[in-house]
């Protein structure tokens, strides 16, 4: 799967484009989300951008605030578009006229992983699957590293 | 019998499915389902169990198409932790 590549908004985090979409066909609609790695959750939006979505609303939950308060946030389930994958998960509406946030959820569900290199520029959002296989090829040359510098000790001699 | 529950507010669905879950199922839930999410029917008191939120609410929905359902993350004060804090959540038109 091809690396997702996001950019950096005027508060320096991290940013990628996705589409939300409801039920209805053609309800779509493409947004600028945060990666934020602080929220534990698929999506949270405002609840305003939802409105024309028509997005399927489940109901209520409470969430766990930074400062360790609870609140509680209406809860609807939609349809989220990166390229061409797809994910359907439950989206947190927010009151208030907040950020769009993607969070961990969103990485696991989409089976991403997010290496951002802020003198750089870069924010990407690797397919995990490319990761496991750069952590392989690490542990196999770190194994053959440590077999070179520790060679096992001589077999016995034979009388 | 069957009770009629008067919902009149996304303030009492939350605050009903938070009284739900204490009340009937938090103490078996916390040793049998520890980290899984509930999707409690606001309406009938029903819970439904699953490894992911979206699951919940798609077995709640299921069960009953046209539930209110509170979801909640055995185990957490909270079904999700967010990074914002009381300043900015602003909720208050919503839940009051």
């Amino acid at each position: 799967m091809p690396t997702w590549t996001g950019s950096f908004n005027k508060a320096g985090s991290p940013t990628l484009k996705i589409k939300i979409a409801g039920p209805l066909p053609g309800s779509g609609q493409e947004f600028e989300a945060i990666v934020d790695t602080g929220f534990t959750g698929f999506v949270s939006m405002p609840i305003v951008k939802a409105f024309p979505l028509g997005l399927l609303l489940a109901g209520t939950t409470s969430v766990t605030l930074a400062d360790g308060q609870s609140a509680f946030n209406l809860t609807a389930t939609g349809i989220v578009t990166v390229g061409n994958s797809s994910e359907v998960g439950v989206i947190i509406l927010q009151g208030s006229s907040a950020d769009m946030l993607l969070g961990m959820d969103f990485l696991s569900k989409f089976g991403r992983v997010l290496f951002i290199h802020p003198n750089k520029g870069v924010a990407s959002l690797i397919d995990e699957k490319d990761v496991d296989k750069f952590f392989e090829e690490l542990e196999k040359l770190e194994a053959a590293a440590n077999a070179a510098a520790d060679p096992p000790d001589d077999p016995p001699a034979t009388p | 019998m069957v009770t009629t529950v008067e919902i009149s507010n996304p303030k009492v669905a939350a605050e009903r499915g938070e009284k739900i879950y204490n009340e009937k199922y938090k103490t078996a839930f916390e040793a049998e389902h520890y980290g899984k999410f509930v999707a409690i029917d606001v309406m009938t008191d029903k819970a439904y169990v699953a490894d992911s939120p979206e699951e919940a609410i798609e077995l709640a929905r299921k069960e009953n198409p046209k539930g209110i359902f509170h979801l909640v993350k055995v185990g957490s004060t909270g079904a999700f932790r967010v990074s914002y804090t009381t300043s900015n959540a602003n909720l208050d038109w919503l839940f009051q």
